[in-house]
């Protein structure tokens, strides 16, 4: 690929193809990567592959399922890696004031725009080979057709260009890493929800809105993203063509998002980084003010004019950032709550107010990550952005106490702990409410349990999440690393046990499968204690067992993780921000 | 007695030494130049006085107390600028300053009238409410210097305070420079800048390659050099035998006749420079201009340096 860039005189290419070989971590992240898809494929699939020597015929035919599971694993891994490789692509440009004396070379604003492309999906595109010699053993079982196999492959190209051109978008309209990595996950999620959902209410509802326009599947099919496509594909009947014909509004697209970061490129380039929620803020100042002008208005919430006396940290925290000052926390909290609020209220006209109250398990799916997202993204930037402004010198050089500095920033993110705890407590307390405090009645043991564990949760998992981000960030160079990895090892955590618990059970299975053991795997993720608590009822039976004892040993674990986080940022802070500590000892170098 | 000492200091950043058996002292009251190319380790230095950086050799004491053995108490004595701004661009001037004395624990009483006196001392009272991110470089330098002047501190720690600055603003930090002299502050400061640094250093260190190479005041240096004093001189009664008595003179290594004056190389251990002019006079010239050339900093440093990094 470097000789063919050389040859073609790409020089960014090569530039890119020659940085990324010269990173170790490129070779860690491959090695993972394929480690984690051949362990995942054979958690899942080792009953049945166990098998192949005594009775090979009897695996005949199950090509199928490993084809469609491996290519299912691929989906994901591009949805989640490819958006945050390419999101930087033209940010770091833009960060190192290097994109200048790009526009200075004889390369035109195009060119650098598909070097940039090429350069950040063929990383992703070796990601795909790797799985190359399962995909050869699923077709070897049989169950799938060449076109199907040859299908399967395209789509998932064509997902990595797509995701790719959307991430690169916008990394040519932000001016920063984060507000660019940040979009790209949110528009994509917009994007692709937002294409896929109008599609399939045409699908259901379709004719029966519109007699006389029929909806043909064909052109039905343009409006889904490519892992749908891949869904409604026929194993046996559809070919490899009918597939490619169905994909022109996905190039189509992909162009469009092309040429969007070709037109952004330019005007784009030299745009200031700003904190874009603090804007808004500012701005509703000032239209506020003006209002109360002229209406001699009423002040709801006069912020004192204060100087910092005592916590100059926390001071600075709470008074100058978009999440810091009451009179932002409120508009954040409203923002959020009056929309809850307001769904809650619908789905309980449509419930009579009582009985199951399953929407409102659905609206916590909602907003356990859109809260764990934003504690992540403060959590882990709390020290990175003072590093990056190179503030943080500044700072330790004064003689306030590491641990002090780690507390004052602390405090300011226990009031976005709570912005986002109050959305999330109103929808428990109401779901519980809609379940069982209609009756009547004195609370069950069911309704304790449900208000119990729910309260714990975010009692628990609230700070767990933000001093884990906090850690991760004292140790990262960079913001896009800090919340990057942040992220992943909050995903990671929630996602691995569950993963875990479906391979072990595929691996233990002989007869019929022992299912309460291993089903403890679940209690080391805090989203599967979520999703048990939400559906206590199905999961009780699973168990075979009372599920308030185990599930608050869990929380006694989770806890005692959070505590054990809390005392290495506390007790290490000196170390880990890079100063001498009061007993002399040595300064951490940045591990990420 | 010396308020800065450095013994025998080692530091590695991995398989890189960076500093290695670095010694040097400041006394009270001095203005210590530190000077070396880029990479020679002045910053590193810098950063284990300023108890940021754990040697791995060696000491480095300030008023006597370890850097690494009581680094709280360092923090309250020294004044650290780094070589980089360091400036929170969404506070005002009188907010940064209150921040920073508040991180020193000062009153709110009295970070009111110190902020008043720092500001004043530094010229920015008449931007006090504007935001950081609207200064100049050469303000936000000079904020830097209020910045580390808050808590009255014994030492300054100022890591190339004009790097990046147009003249107007190197001449500014300059002239503040020798009123934080006058107040009696020891000073370390670096610099690549090194006529401006001769100005106001009483001693100077040159290092290279993690080494100090020449330490003492530029006369001391130039004697270990054996560097020559040059001196102008215009003579109105010039003759070629007064020129041949001039140059006979002890202590006076060569003379250059030029269109206008001229030009005594002189060894001044064997002829001082006030000499020179005795001598002379007891020759019976008739002098209209005697000149002794400054030090010439930037001989020293080329000839001491060879532009090795460690």
């Amino acid at each position: 690929m470097k000789l063919f860039a050389r040859r073609q005189h790409l020089p960014l290419l090569r530039k890119e193809m020659l940085e990324q070989a010269a990173r170790k971590r490129t070779y860690i992240v491959r090695f993972v990567y394929a480690a984690l898809l051949f362990l995942c494929f054979l958690l899942f699939f080792y009953d049945r592959l166990s098998v192949t020597g005594q009775r090979p015929s009897a695996v005949m035919g199950y090509g199928e399922d490993m084809f469609k599971f491996i290519v299912t694993m691929q989906f994901i891994g591009i949805f989640v890696f490819v958006p945050a490789t390419m999101s930087s692509a033209l940010t770091h440009e833009k960060e190192r004031e290097s994109l200048s004396l790009l526009f200075l070379t004889a390369l035109r604003p195009w060119e650098i725009i598909l070097q940039k492309y090429l350069g950040h999906l063929i990383p992703m595109f070796t990601f795909l080979l790797l799985s190359l010699p399962i995909l050869a053993i699923a077709y070897s079982l049989g169950g799938i057709s060449t076109d199907y196999l040859c299908s399967g492959i395209f789509l998932l190209v064509v997902a990595c260009l797509q995701v790719g051109a959307l991430s690169l978008m916008f990394s040519s309209y932000c001016a920063g890493t984060v507000q660019a990595f940040i979009s790209s996950y949110v528009m994509g999620v917009v994007f692709y929800l937002g294409i896929a959902v109008p599609g399939i209410l045409l699908n259901l509802f379709g004719a029966g809105i519109t007699p006389r326009v029929t909806v043909a599947s064909d052109v039905m099919f343009a409006l889904f993203p490519p892992y749908i496509l891949m869904g409604f594909m026929d194993t046996q009947g559809d070919t490899f063509a009918d597939v490619v014909v169905r994909s022109i509004p996905i190039m189509v697209s992909i162009v469009l998002f092309l040429l969007m970061a070709w037109a952004f490129l330019r005007p784009r380039a030299f745009v200031p980084r700003k904190n874009v929620l603090l804007s808004v803020f500012k701005r509703l100042d000032a239209f506020w003010h003006k209002a109360n002008k002229l209406t001699g208005g009423i002040v709801l919430i006069r912020e004192p004019d204060s100087l910092p006396d005592h916590d100059p940290v926390a001071w600075r925290e709470i008074n100058k950032s978009s999440v810091g000052s009451l009179s932002h926390l409120v508009r954040l909290f409203l923002f959020i709550e009056v929309p809850v609020a307001f769904t809650i209220w619908g789905f309980g006209v449509l419930g009579g107010f009582r009985g199951e109250a399953r929407g409102l398990s659905l609206m916590l799916l909602i907003l356990w990550p859109l809260a764990a997202l934003m504690l992540v993204v403060q959590g882990a930037n709390a020290f990175v952005s003072e590093r990056s402004s190179q503030t943080l010198d500044v700072l330790l050089a004064t003689p306030i106490a590491g641990r002090d500095i780690v507390r004052q920033k602390v405090r300011a993110l226990r009031r976005i702990m709570l912005v986002m705890a109050i959305p999330i407590v109103s929808v428990v307390l109401c779901e519980a409410w809609m379940e069982h405090g209609h009756k009547g009645d004195n609370p069950t043991e069911d309704t304790i349990f449900y208000l119990l564990s729910s309260l714990l949760s975010v009692a628990v998992y609230f700070p767990m999440i933000s001093w884990v981000s906090l850690w991760i960030g004292m140790k990262a160079r960079t913001r896009s690393r800090a919340i990057i990895v942040s992220l992943a090892v909050v995903v990671c955590w929630c996602a691995l046990p569950i993963f875990m618990l479906f391979g072990l059970q595929n691996l233990l299975a002989a007869g019929p499968r022992p299912l309460s053991p291993s089903l403890y795997f679940l209690l080391l993720s805090p989203a599967s204690i979520i999703t048990i608590t939400e559906s206590r009822e199905t999961w009780g039976v699973l168990f075979d067992a009372p599920l308030l004892v185990p599930i608050i040993i869990s929380y006694v674990c989770h806890g005692m993780l959070l505590l054990w986080f809390r005392w290495l940022c506390l007790q290490r802070a000196d170390r880990y921000l890079g100063r001498v500590t009061e007993d002399g000892g040595q300064v951490d170098d940045l591990a990420i | 007695m010396a308020l800065v000492e450095v013994e025998g200091l080692w530091v590695r950043y991995g398989k890189v030494t960076a500093v290695r058996d670095l010694s040097f002292s400041i006394p009270e009251g001095e203005v210590f130049g530190y000077i070396g190319p880029n990479g020679a380790g002045k910053t590193t230095t810098i950063r284990v006085l300023a108890t940021l950086l754990t040697p791995a050799k060696g000491t480095a004491r300030i008023g006597g107390i370890d850097v690494t053995r009581d680094p709280r108490r360092i923090r309250q004595r020294i004044g650290y600028m780094p070589d980089f701004f360091g400036v929170y661009e969404d506070l005002t001037v009188s907010e940064y300053l209150h921040f920073f004395a508040a991180a020193y624990k000062l009153e709110l009483q009295r970070q009111r009238s110190v902020v008043r006196d720092v500001l004043a001392l530094t010229d920015l009272t008449q931007k006090q409410g504007m935001p950081v991110d609207s200064l100049s470089r050469g303000m936000k330098q000079r904020l830097g210097l209020a910045r580390v002047l808050l808590h009255d501190p014994d030492v300054l720690l100022l890591d190339e305070p004009a790097s990046g600055l147009d003249p107007r603003a190197r001449i500014e930090i300059r002239e503040l420079l020798k009123e934080l002299r006058r107040m009696g502050k020891t000073i370390l400061v670096s610099s690549n800048i090194l006529q401006e640094l001769a100005q106001i250093c009483t001693r100077i260190g040159i290092i290279e390659a993690g080494q100090m190479v020449a330490e003492g005041s530029l006369e001391d240096i130039y004697a270990q050099l054996g560097l020559m004093r040059v001196i102008h001189v215009q003579i109105s009664n010039l003759t070629d035998e007064l020129l041949a008595k001039a140059k006979a003179i002890d202590g006076v290594v060569s003379v250059e006749n030029h269109v206008d004056r001229l030009a005594f190389q002189i060894n001044e251990q064997t002829l001082p420079v006030e000499d020179l002019l005795d001598r002379l006079r007891a020759l019976g010239a008739r002098i209209y201009m005697f000149q002794p050339e400054a030090m010439d900093m930037e001989t020293a440093f080329m000839k001491l340096t060879e532009g090795k990094t460690a």
